[in-house]
Formats: structure tokens, C-alpha cells, sequence
């Protein structure tokens, strides 16, 4: 699927095929989507809606309320650091602050080179080893900011 | 002779870097020609001593965490291939007294 132009139907299909016989694929569509484009674009809600015979409203209620899905296109590498009690109790705040000046940007942004997606997480179940960061999808604990600095030098190192 | 060595790999050992450990093994047990067999079984539950690995010994696995690849070129020197003594050696595992007051059912799917 290429975003760069609108997604026609068929586009749509091809790598979704395999799931359009299951009962309810809703979910599950949107998963690959997101997998093959890295967010959902606005653009195929439609789409999806048509194929599935919901409506929009339906299909942009899925979306819209699991904050896993994105509308719009993330930067080459995805940080998502847990902000949930476990994580706080053991220096989450303070590991947040220093990746927000590391990568120069916010909680919920993508910086100017679209290197680098900062997000927010609440509960990655691995409480007992706090505090803990999702780095292009791989989980990693007892997060400290060196250990980030590392992650983020060498990101290849775990994709 | 081989020593089997346990490491787990389980989401959480593997978040603190048990398969960057198992390759140290694997990397450090060539260079000096000791037969090791690696076992990558589930966690034990000790979360605060993981990657958490374990040596089996005719008495019984000595467990050794939390350990980083730095830690295992000194755990040869420290012969914890025999259960040798060394600051991060936690003794044998089933007298660990978080596990020894648990009775504990586990699936064979863990490797244990």
C-alpha cells in the first residue's frame, strides 16, 4: 500500500485477504493496516467501512478509541514510555524528561526529521521490571537514561 | 564434558537483555574451548535478579543475576561452570527463599 496517493479498495484487499473470512475483522484489518503503513489514514476509513458493510461512524469509533492506531504517518522510530504507577514509583517522570530533551520534542509528537515518535503508555506489563519502554515494538525494563541514550545511538542494534 | 546453562526468555528477561547474555555465553564459552549447551527456559519469577541464569549441577542448578554480557567473561574466570563463587552467585536456586516457601506447578512448555 503506498499512502502517497489515495487507497483504492483493491489495495485494500490484497494484503487484508486472508482476513476478510473471519467473523468481526474490524480489529484486525486495522492491525495490518497499521503493521504495512505504520498508522491508519483517513482516508480508508471508507473504505473499510464499505468493505465490512459498517458505517463510518462505526469504523472511526474503532479507531479513534484505541490510542495504539494513528492517523497520520510516524517518524522512522517509535518510543513508547510507560507513564503508569508502577513505572512513576520507579523514576518514569524523570526517564520521560530526559527522552523528551533527547529527541527534542513532546509526549504525542514526531520531530522535524521524522526520525523519532515520542508517545506515552500506561501499563506495558512489565511492572516488576519499571521503568519500561517499547522501542520499535521490542519491550525493554529497568530503563535508565544511559541505556536509552544507548537504544536511541544505535537503534538497527534491535529492529 | 557440557555444562548445561539456563537462560531465560521470557518478554521480561528478554527486556533486560537475556539474549544478549546467552550470546556472551555462546561467544565466551568457544574462545576459551568449554562445551557449554544453552537451554532458553522461562523465568523463575525472580524478576529483580533477572537475566537470572542457571548452572546445573549434580546437586542441584546454582543460579547466578542479575547478569549483563559484561558479567560473563568473569563468571569462566570464577569457574561457575562448577558452581564457583562470585559476587553475583545467589547459591543454589531451589534454596532461594522467595522460591523455597512456594509450591510451584509449571508447564512443561518451559523448559525447566
Amino acid at each position: 500500500m503506498d499512502t502517497s496517493k489515495s487507497i483504492s479498495a483493491d489495495e485494500l484487499r490484497t494484503p487484508c485477504v486472508d482476513l476478510l473470512t473471519q467473523p468481526g475483522p474490524l480489529l484486525l484489518i486495522l492491525h495490518r493496516v497499521q503493521e504495512k503503513l505504520g498508522f491508519v489514514p483517513p482516508s480508508l476509513v471508507p473504505i473499510i467501512a464499505k468493505e465490512l458493510n459498517l458505517s463510518r461512524a462505526e469504523v472511526h469509533g474503532v479507531v479513534s478509541f484505541y490510542h495504539d492506531f494513528r492517523d497520520h504517518k510516524p517518524g522512522k522510530h517509535v518510543v513508547k514510555v510507560c507513564q503508569a504507577e508502577a513505572c512513576q514509583a520507579m523514576g518514569a517522570e524523570r526517564l520521560t524528561e530526559h527522552i523528551q530533551s533527547r529527541l527534542g520534542i513532546d509526549l504525542h509528537s514526531t520531530d522535524k526529521n521524522d526520525n523519532f515518535t515520542l508517545e506515552p503508555t500506561y501499563c506495558l506489563g512489565n511492572c516488576a521490571l519499571s521503568p519500561a519502554i517499547m522501542f520499535n515494538g521490542a519491550l525493554f525494563g529497568r530503563v535508565t537514561p544511559l541505556r536509552f541514550d544507548q537504544l536511541a545511538q544505535e537503534p538497527a542494534e534491535i529492529e | 564434558m557440557t555444562t548445561t546453562i539456563f537462560v531465560p526468555r521470557d518478554s521480561a528477561a528478554l527486556s533486560v537483555g537475556a539474549d544478549q547474555v546467552a550470546a556472551a555465553f555462546v561467544t565466551e564459552a568457544a574462545r576459551l574451548g568449554k562445551e557449554i549447551k544453552i537451554v532458553r527456559n522461562g523465568s523463575r519469577g525472580l524478576f529483580w535478579l533477572e537475566p537470572m541464569i542457571e548452572v546445573a549441577m549434580p546437586k542441584g542448578r546454582i543460579a547466578y543475576g542479575p547478569i549483563t554480557p559484561d558479567d560473563v567473561a568473569s563468571l569462566f574466570v570464577a569457574n561457575f561452570l562448577n558452581g564457583g563463587a562470585h559476587p553475583l552467585c545467589r547459591g543454589f536456586t531451589e534454596e532461594i527463599p522467595y522460591l523455597k516457601k512456594q509450591e510451584r506447578l509449571t508447564f512443561a512448555g518451559g523448559n525447566y
